[in-house]
């Protein structure tokens, strides 16, 4: 198969999950041609045990996780960099605002609310929800993908749902 | 406890923007014209050994030539010593 019917084929999968991970368009763009050229470089090492899409799958989530990581840090220390301008003015960083071209307008702002719940949750917890909820996978599925047991994904299952609600109850002030 | 997460059932699927592909392509063809091809670089290791090999080669040409010279210093009684009496 070649770059081209690869990215033919899967090149949904990977936007919209992407697009779940960060919930804006410029940066789900930016990993889903991350995510080609690294199929592109490691398409001869691709294994043949394991399903193609399984194997996007995998690479989605990893680059997914790593921009967040990124985008973090790049806050983190434009923060500190604000801290120590001797100025005060403020500093012109641009903050991935939540912007899920999937998201139905009169749902908008609950999902909104519960995508900012949801950034807050490990990394495992957020993956299993994103799988789960939005991509709409099995339980065998999920843990195909995330290389664990059935037993593990419904435990993560849980606990993510348990925090997610405790996170919105927080925010909005109901114990 | 309420069971926030299924409305994320409710995210439809959106559809990539075609210019990402024009990108994608772009960013690939400037891959690949940087890189070395690998006939570039057999070329290279080969001439590298070639010129080891000779290099080996002339050593050890030389090295023979002084061992010729030194036998025939000696055959000729000509040491290349400070010692007079060849003690």
């Amino acid at each position: 198969m070649s770059i081209n019917e690869i990215y033919h084929t899967y090149k949904n999968l990977v936007y919209n999950l992407a697009l779940n991970y960060v919930q804006n368009v410029e940066d789900a763009e930016e990993i889903t041609q991350d995510v080609f050229l690294s199929v592109h470089d490691s398409l001869e090492n691709f294994r043949q045990d394991s399903k193609m899409s399984t194997w996007i799958y995998r690479i989605t989530i990893n680059k997914s996780l790593d921009f967040i990581k990124s985008r973090n840090r790049k806050k983190r220390f434009a923060k500190l960099i604000s801290i120590f301008k001797s100025d005060g003015s403020p500093i012109h960083f641009e903050t991935a605002d939540i912007d899920h071209p999937g998201a139905i307008l009169e749902h908008k702002e609950e999902l909104d609310r519960i995508f900012m719940a949801m950034n807050q949750l490990p990394a495992n917890q957020k993956t299993v929800l994103v799988l789960a909820k939005i991509e709409q996978k099995s339980q065998n599925e999920i843990a195909e993908i995330m290389n664990v047991s059935v037993k593990a994904v419904e435990s993560l299952m849980q606990r993510a749902k348990t925090n997610l609600a405790e996170r919105i109850n927080r925010t909005e002030g109901i114990n | 406890m309420k069971d926030y997460s299924d409305i994320l059932t409710q995210i439809e699927r959106a559809e990539i923007s075609p210019f990402v592909w024009t990108r994608l392509q772009q960013k690939l063809e400037n891959k690949s014209t940087s890189k070395i091809s690998i006939n570039a670089s057999r070329a290279m290791v080969v001439s590298l050994m070639l010129l080891l090999v000779l290099n080996m080669f002339a050593l050890n040409r030389t090295q023979k030539q002084d061992d010729s010279m030194i036998n025939f210093a000696e055959s000729m009684n000509l040491f290349p010593q400070n010692s007079i009496y060849g003690e």
